[in-house]
């Protein structure tokens, strides 16, 4: 029997001489399992020649290009490898690298070394198309290429993808600071599940009187609930924006979450006016209100404070003692002894307690050894 | 008679064969989805990652029982972790070995006055100490009361808003807190995510971190790294679209504390307190009508040593089987209730039908068909049949989970591991997979019986670290 015999034999299932429907089935169902598992094999193997070869190829790129456009951040070149199609990417990744870590005049040597390529015009038509978008829109935004500003522009305010409008978002910042903060800052009010670090990220980038002004019409608009959201970004306007900014939010409203943004807020920017302010939370029913307090007060607080700060390491919520005791210690005008007198003169178990523990951090962060 | 019987029993087998497996490649085609959508926002994450301002506090809780040879090692590199603010809380369950006395001498441990609140009610806390020579390392010494109790009471001791729990024998890669804290920023409902446990048997481990992944030349554990490559890949990003996810390692997971304090957090004496917690999570929440998600990270984060030996592997298999059932079982009002979602109407039934119960259908088909074979009820081409049909089923679900792998991480390079797993996913299929369901009965007689939940007690022959 030659090897077609025996393959009409199986497909037939001679072999087994079955009858039973039900058996012929479950045969059959066996051969495309072992066909459909041996092509899944074979797309395992060819994925990882795919990923060897590119491994391999942006190699060969790298020993190129890194040289070039190393020396071109000094010197600008007067010739210039050809850049192939299929290695743009391996371009962008190299460029984008570079630019991520550097600042001033080298970026602009890049830069040139980039539009000699004409690679914003490259990147232009593809901007609006799937695939890798993240490393063509970091191009775009280290280059500064006011070409693409409509395509960004719609993608941040269009695209369903967190990263892309991300990356979108960050590009404008770079190209034009004052127009992107009138674009995204808005968005960042109505997405609310747009991710912060990222947010603060791309507001950095841009300069504090365009972010306050912005900040200052957005946040008298949108909803109480959003407001506290906002105020994490108002350490990037100036401090004198910010602050109004924060008193007249804590003037109109009552809502814990936003008084509790204020008074960290306050904390972090005030030079001591508003200490009044702060003071006049202590006795806030919320914990978290409180915990600004003695946040607030053990970076403006006076000799005046003290006592305050003394009474709230009882507090009935551990994070309001803890933090009480790590203002105290922190307070620049308390001595070691006046320290120590508070400390002997606590009566309560957890206030002792909360002092003990951040002395002891302390002491460890100066690498003494508490015995 | 008897054969009607051997033709019952042969088509419940069919269809449990079946069922599971179609199950399962849903669950990869769903992976699929997940894990390609996942390495698209690789690099956001990477970005999200960079800045540390956001990034919650965490309390790393280490439940320790009887880990003397381990403890010092495992606790030094979790202080090298790249995160930006975390404390480390050790609990020394009343070990009977010198853990606790390791500790205080390799950490200058003193004791703490600090006050803090009970709020879950555990075996009696002797002392909390305080590392003089970290500032975020707080051990905890207490009464035996088994994991679930000494996670709860370093619940209690924690100052944070999340808390990871971690084996004390676990491997973490540096950047682990920050991936799997990294769901919490992204959406704000997110009460729980998981990372992905991989087997350090074989690989290069220096200083507590693993350097470079390998395969391990004990086919015992080459075997479970299929199992995991499956249990993790598929098993886990399958469930992730639907927030359907059951389970969550207790070799390293990242919980909103508020939220597990709110469900009762650990449960006293169970044996899988890691699988009960999530089901029971998802219980609580439905039942509330909160928004939440509950999530996994398919990155690398944890590596664990894998049993090399059929007595310790029994063993883990069998409290594993237990701690599924008791899971299960304490959660029964999820499964298919009014609020219980696509959790409680397929996870929670497949769980049910083919993880819990599924060992006692596959055991009781390949011995009425082997029984009926011999007794000639069944053909000799019918039986093959069904063998060949399982194991193919069983073969192509393993191959997809290789896909999977080298979708996403491709951990184990070369050409030459990608064959030496796809005959161990061949091999496994005779005896390993008959073996291991064999003791999954036993597991699930025991949870019927109602064994209590002890320590696991793990034969270790410890890591190769390789010289730096």
């Amino acid at each position: 029997m030659g090897l077609s015999g025996i393959v009409n034999k199986l497909i037939n299932l001679e072999v087994v001489g079955i009858t039973d429907e039900t058996l012929k089935i479950v045969i059959y169902l066996n051969y495309l399992l072992i066909i459909l598992t041996l092509s899944i094999l074979l797309v395992v193997i060819f994925f990882r020649l795919k990923t060897i070869s590119a491994m391999r190829r942006r190699e060969v790129f790298n020993k190129e290009w890194q040289p070039v456009l190393e020396q071109s951040m000094y010197e600008l070149p007067e010739m210039l490898p050809t850049l192939k199609k299929r290695d743009l990417m391996n371009f962008l990744l190299l460029w984008n690298g570079m630019q991520e870590n550097l600042t001033g005049e080298v970026r602009n040597n890049l830069n040139f070394v980039a539009r000699w390529l004409k690679i914003d015009v490259k990147i232009k038509k593809q901007l609006l198309k799937k695939g890798n978008l993240s490393e063509r829109l970091n191009t775009i935004g280290h280059m500064r290429s006011m070409a693409a500003w409509d395509e960004l522009e719609e993608i941040v305010q269009q695209n369903e993808e967190q990263m892309i409008v991300m990356l979108a978002a960050k590009a404008l910042a770079r190209m034009n600071d004052k127009r992107a903060a009138t674009v995204v800052i808005p968005m960042i009010a109505v997405n609310k599940e747009w991710s912060l670090p990222a947010m603060a990220d791309i507001v950095k980038q841009m300069r504090p009187e365009n972010v306050g002004e912005v900040l200052g019409d957005v946040i008298v608009r949108v909803p109480e609930v959003v407001i506290p959201r906002l105020v994490r970004f108002l350490p990037f306007a100036t401090a004198e924006v910010a602050l109004n900014i924060t008193l007249d939010l804590l003037n109109k409203y009552d809502d814990p979450n936003i008084i509790a943004a204020c008074l960290n807020l306050i904390g972090d920017v005030d030079y001591g006016q508003h200490v009044e302010l702060v003071r006049s939370y202590s006795n806030h029913d919320s914990w978290f209100v409180r915990l600004q307090v003695v946040y607030a007060l053990g970076k403006i607080g006076t000799m005046d404070d003290v006592s305050l700060l003394t009474q709230m390491l009882a507090d009935k919520e551990w994070w309001v003692r803890h933090r009480a005791a790590r203002s105290l210690l922190a307070l620049p005008f308390l001595s070691t002894v006046q320290f120590k007198v508070i400390l002997d003169g606590q009566t309560d178990k957890y206030a002792k307690g909360a002092l003990q523990q951040a002395i002891m951090e302390q002491a460890i962060t100066k690498n003494e050894v508490v015995v | 008679m008897i054969e009607i019987i051997i033709d019952i029993v042969q088509w419940i087998f069919l269809l449990y064969v079946l069922g599971i497996n179609l199950g399962y490649m849903a669950l990869n085609i769903s992976a699929m989805y997940s894990a390609t959508k996942y390495m698209r926002g690789i690099e956001f994450r990477k970005f999200v990652g960079m800045y540390s301002t956001y990034m919650p506090p965490v309390s790393v809780l280490v439940p320790a029982y009887n880990e003397e040879t381990t403890i010092e090692a495992t606790i030094k590199s979790l202080l090298q972790l790249n995160y930006p603010e975390f404390e480390i809380i050790v609990v020394n369950d009343g070990s009977k070995d010198a853990t606790l006395e390791q500790l205080i001498s390799a950490f200058a441990l003193q004791p703490l006055n600090d006050g803090f609140r009970i709020r879950l009610s555990t075996e009696k806390i002797r002392t909390v100490y305080c590392s003089s020579l970290y500032l975020n390392l707080r051990v905890v010494d207490k009464e035996n009361g088994g994991k679930a109790d000494a996670l709860n009471a370093g619940i209690n001791i924690s100052q944070y808003p999340l808390f990871a729990c971690i084996d004390a024998d676990s491997i973490l890669d540096r950047d682990s807190l920050r991936s799997v804290v990294l769901p919490f920023i992204e959406d704000p409902r997110t009460v729980a995510s998981g990372g992905t446990v991989r087997i350090a048997n074989g690989c290069e481990i220096r200083d507590g971190f693993l350097q470079k992944a390998a395969l391990p030349t004990n086919f015992m554990a080459l075997i479970q790294i299929v199992e995991y490559l499956r249990a993790f890949l598929f098993g886990r990003l399958g469930w992730m679209p639907l927030n359907a996810l059951l389970i969550i390692s207790g070799a390293f997971g990242v919980f909103h504390k508020e939220t597990v304090i709110a469900a009762g957090a650990y449960k006293i004496g169970t044996i899988g307190e890691d699988m009960e917690l999530v089901v029971r999570l998802h219980r609580y929440l439905r039942s509330k009508g909160r928004p939440y998600r509950i999530t996994f990270v398919p990155d690398p984060v944890c590596w664990t040593e894998a049993p090399e030996d059929i007595q310790t592997l029994r063993s883990q298999r069998i409290r594993w089987q237990q701690g599924l059932a008791e899971s299960l079982a304490a959660n029964v009002k999820l499964l298919c209730s009014r609020r219980g979602g696509a959790v409680g109407w397929f996870a929670f039934p497949f769980m049910l039908v083919f993880e819990c119960f599924g060992p006692i259908i596959e055991v009781g088909g390949y011995v009425i068909t082997i029984l009926g074979f011999l007794f000639d009820y069944v053909s000799l081409q019918g039986m093959l049949s069904l063998m060949i049909l399982s194991i193919s089923l069983s073969l192509t679900v393993s191959v997809v989970a290789l896909l999977l792998e080298e979708l996403t991480f491709h951990v184990y390079s070369g050409f030459k591991n990608i064959a030496i797993l796809f005959v161990v996913a061949f091999v496994e299929n005779f005896g390993y997979r008959q073996m291991t369901a064999v003791w999954r009965i036993i597991g699930l007689y025991r949870w019927a019986t109602n064994r209590k939940g002890v320590w696991g007690n793990m034969a270790r022959k410890g890591f190769k670290e390789s010289a730096t």
